[in-house]
């Protein structure tokens, strides 16, 4: 599965990617939000797991445009604790999925598991 | 004597000897300045390349680390390439270091995070985040005690908990934050020795925290609610209505009648949480002599919790001087009472302004 993802810690942004490359993922990176628009529309992913604080673009304005654009993208949506609202506000936008911070790596795996066709 | 004096610096000025030396010096300004200032943009540039290269490897490096899964607790310990051993005792490179580790740790859990841990212990963090905190500059101490609780060093609470009552803002906000991190709600216990104020952000930060750790039956809230520190009262009463703590009924509704407007706000809150049979009867008492932010809460608390017995109460409430009061009073009225629409209605008839429109207000919005 080809799997963007989108987080501005850089650590952060490395490790999923390494971990979702171990699981056998074609995996795209990006810092910010507005680079994430400009892969999601020129690589196509399957999925995009996108932080919600980005620079440039959020990740809501991210899951509004992919889902405005190309529905069958699923989106999952990384949210820190507290951020309930938003959440609610992402799944009104489309998103398909959320995970919170902090939040262990193999619980992220099976969500993405769970988007593979 | 002015035109002499006027006519000789003039002539000594123009003198070429002069100009040449002032033009010498000016160019030698030029050329220090222009070399300050490529020397200050080389250096510069030079430390963010070699942070890039840094940041780069480091990165790789660690995510790898974070990664790796160990079946036999002996093989635990990470292979640490010598370069990064290098690269660490440059104290810059040392902090771009840890803060990639605390930024991860804060969004991780499992296996991950507890990589991360082993990495700082096994590179020796831990005594730069303690040097940190025994600086005496507060910003440094603050960053010290969010270092050595995010990365689990429990070894460290007792100096952490005795910051919890620092005379600065910022460290006492850590060193709270850390206790509550080591303890749950078992550390709350320096609310008993806290003499400065808990801002409201603290408040918020301290409950969100709280909400995942384990409940236990909050046996100090008493003490806590009975503080001299009105903030500290305030923090327990979010702490009573949060974690409905019914056992301290009683001294919730002592904080009724306490001196401050916040404190009486929080009480009311709490109340309605942990509401038994007579609560109601109390909190309506409480409302003559209240101001008007702490009357309007009441009126929208006992819309949870009043039943016929409050119509007298809600009668007198109804010749509030102040609109909004009434308004409420008859919804709250009408919400909880079997009669109350029909008194609402009589109330219109023998006194039309401003009841007639309150009525027909509050019949549209309960759709009776």
């Amino acid at each position: 599965m080809r799997i963007l993802v989108a987080e501005d810690e850089a650590l952060m942004l490395r490790t999923i990617e390494l971990k979702l490359k171990k699981d056998g993922h074609d995996v795209i990176g990006c810092s910010d939000g507005k680079q994430a628009l400009q892969q999601i529309a020129e690589q196509q992913p399957d999925l995009v797991i996108t932080d919600i604080m980005l620079p440039f673009a959020s990740g809501l304005e991210i899951v509004q445009e992919v889902k405005k654009y190309e529905k069958k993208i699923s989106v999952i949506v990384l949210s820190a604790m507290g951020q309930e609202k938003t959440v609610e506000e992402a799944f009104s936008l489309g998103a398909d999925d959320y995970v919170t911070k902090p939040f262990s790596l193999s619980e992220l795996s099976i969500r993405v598991k769970r988007f593979q066709r | 004597m002015y035109r002499l004096l006027r006519k000789d610096f003039i002539e000594r000025i123009i003198n070429p000897a002069f100009l040449d030396s002032a033009i010498l010096f000016f160019l030698f300004l030029i050329v220090f300045l222009v070399s300050l200032i490529y020397y200050f943009l080389y250096t510069k540039k030079n430390r963010h390349r070699l942070r890039m290269s840094v940041k780069k490897s480091f990165e790789l490096w660690i995510s790898k680390a974070i990664l790796e899964e160990y079946d036999d607790e002996s093989e635990s310990a990470f292979h640490i390439p010598e370069k990064f051993l290098k690269h660490f005792k440059s104290p810059e490179k040392r902090a771009y270091a840890v803060d990639e580790l605390v930024n991860s740790k804060k969004n991780l859990t499992g296996s991950a995070a507890e990589n991360i841990v082993k990495l700082y212990d096994q590179l020796q963090f831990k005594k730069y985040s303690l040097k940190k905190f025994n600086d005496n500059r507060w910003y440094i101490k603050a960053k010290g005690i969010q270092e050595l609780y995010i990365m689990d060093q429990a070894d460290t609470l007792t100096k952490i908990y005795k910051h919890t009552n620092s005379s600065n803002e910022f460290v006492r906000m850590e060193a709270q934050t850390g206790v509550i991190h080591f303890s749950g709600f078992e550390g709350l216990r320096f609310l008993e020795l806290l003499s400065y104020p808990m801002t409201e952000w603290q408040q918020i930060k301290l409950l969100e925290q709280l909400r995942s750790k384990t409940l236990i039956e909050l046996k100090r809230l008493p003490i806590w609610l009975k503080s001299a520190n009105d903030s500290v009262v305030i923090f327990a009463l979010k702490l009573t209505d949060e974690f409905q703590q019914y056992h301290v009924h009683d001294e919730v509704v002592s904080c009724l009648k306490h001196q401050n407007e916040e404190v009486r706000i929080a009480a009311v809150k709490a109340l309605k949480r942990i509401a038994n049979e007579e609560s109601a009867e109390i909190i309506a008492a409480g409302y003559v002599g209240e101001t008007e932010k702490v009357k309007l809460l009441i009126l929208r608390s006992l819309n949870m919790l009043a039943d016929d017995k409050q119509i007298p109460f809600f009668l007198k409430a109804l010749d509030e001087s102040d609109d909004t009061l009434k308004l409420n009073a008859a919804r709250t009225l009408v919400s909880t009472t079997n009669e109350g629409l029909n008194i609402l209605e009589k109330r219109a008839k023998i006194q039309p302004d401003p009841f007639r429109s309150i009525f027909l207000h509050v019949k549209a919005e309960s759709g009776l």
